[in-house]
């Protein structure tokens, strides 16, 4: 097997790794991997009689009759999008390992911004963050690039 | 580096919806940490988010989205969401476009005739009404 890291012309980084049997695994960190994703949309005042839906979610999921069964009902949300067929995604096996985006990114040591930019393929995870990944969600480098490479929603 | 604004819609919650989760809560709490999982999901991704008011959707996770024709003829841009994994349960949501936000305004038992359901309309018109989104 040989790897390469090799300068792209757009200023980033693609790792290209050549099998024995022929094939070829690239992974691409880009300039844009290094853009800062600020999202302002729940900073709004939020309306009487509302709640903000992440702020309601982060007291219903402390509740420990609920969090003791958040990490099955995730499994169960993955188990459900594979019975439908649906191709192998980042957000995927995430939630077979039981995980919210946050509890990845908190894993990965990364934001839950860059978690959620990962999982809908606006920002490409560097060589690094790949490691991690793989080791995080228990997958082999061949079975994350598939999901990387695969979009959700 | 370079910094980029991400303008999307503001996810809230009704008190009513609140109580709908407390109360599926009670009557079977793996299907309220279902929907609570299921709900996260959409609240942390923009484009699932979306999806709920986009009639005619379904994915791997969403079987239908559809208009609520008893709140659609109040000029209430309503819409029902079925759930694959979370089969007895759906989702109403509401967006209101020109302040940019999506309401959770209902948790239902699928088995609920909801269209013929007058206290919950008139609950959820009353919290429409009372945290200001318009009808269009």
């Amino acid at each position: 097997m040989i790897a390469a890291l090799l300068d792209t012309e757009a200023g980033g980084y693609q790792l290209q790794v050549v099998r024995p049997g022929g094939g070829r695994v690239s992974a691409v960190c880009s300039e844009a991997s290094s853009i800062i994703v600020v999202d302002r949309s729940q900073a709004r005042p939020v309306p009487p009689g509302v709640q903000l839906l992440d702020a309601f979610l982060d007291e219903f999921e402390a509740r420990p009759e609920i969090a003791e069964l958040l990490p099955d009902a995730r499994r169960d949300l993955s188990a459900g999008c594979i019975a439908e067929g649906a191709p192998l995604t980042l957000r995927i096996l995430r939630l077979n390992q039981g995980m919210s985006q946050k509890e990845f990114a908190a894993a990965l040591r990364t934001s839950q911004a860059a978690v959620s930019a990962y999982e809908n393929r606006s920002r490409r995870p560097n060589e690094d963050m790949i490691r991690s990944m793989s080791a995080v969600l228990g997958v082999d480098f061949n079975t994350l690039m598939e999901a990387l490479a695969n979009a959700g929603v | 580096m370079s910094d980029s604004l991400w303008s999307g819609y503001q996810a809230l919650i009704t008190n009513g919806a609140k109580e709908d989760l407390e109360v599926c809560a009670r009557a079977d709490r793996y299907a309220a940490a279902l929907l609570a999982a299921f709900i996260r999901e959409v609240s942390t991704d923009r484009g699932l988010l979306e999806c709920m008011i986009d009639e005619g959707f379904s994915d791997d996770r969403v079987d239908s989205i559809a208009r609520v024709r008893s709140l659609q003829v109040k000029r209430i841009n309503a819409y029902r969401a079925k759930l694959i994994s979370i089969r007895n349960w759906r989702l109403i949501f509401i967006v209101d476009r020109p302040s940019v936000r999506i309401g959770l305004f209902a948790v239902m038992p699928r088995a609920d005739d909801y269209e013929n359901n007058r206290s919950l309309w008139d609950r959820i018109e009353r919290e429409f009404d009372d945290c200001g989104f318009t009808r269009y």
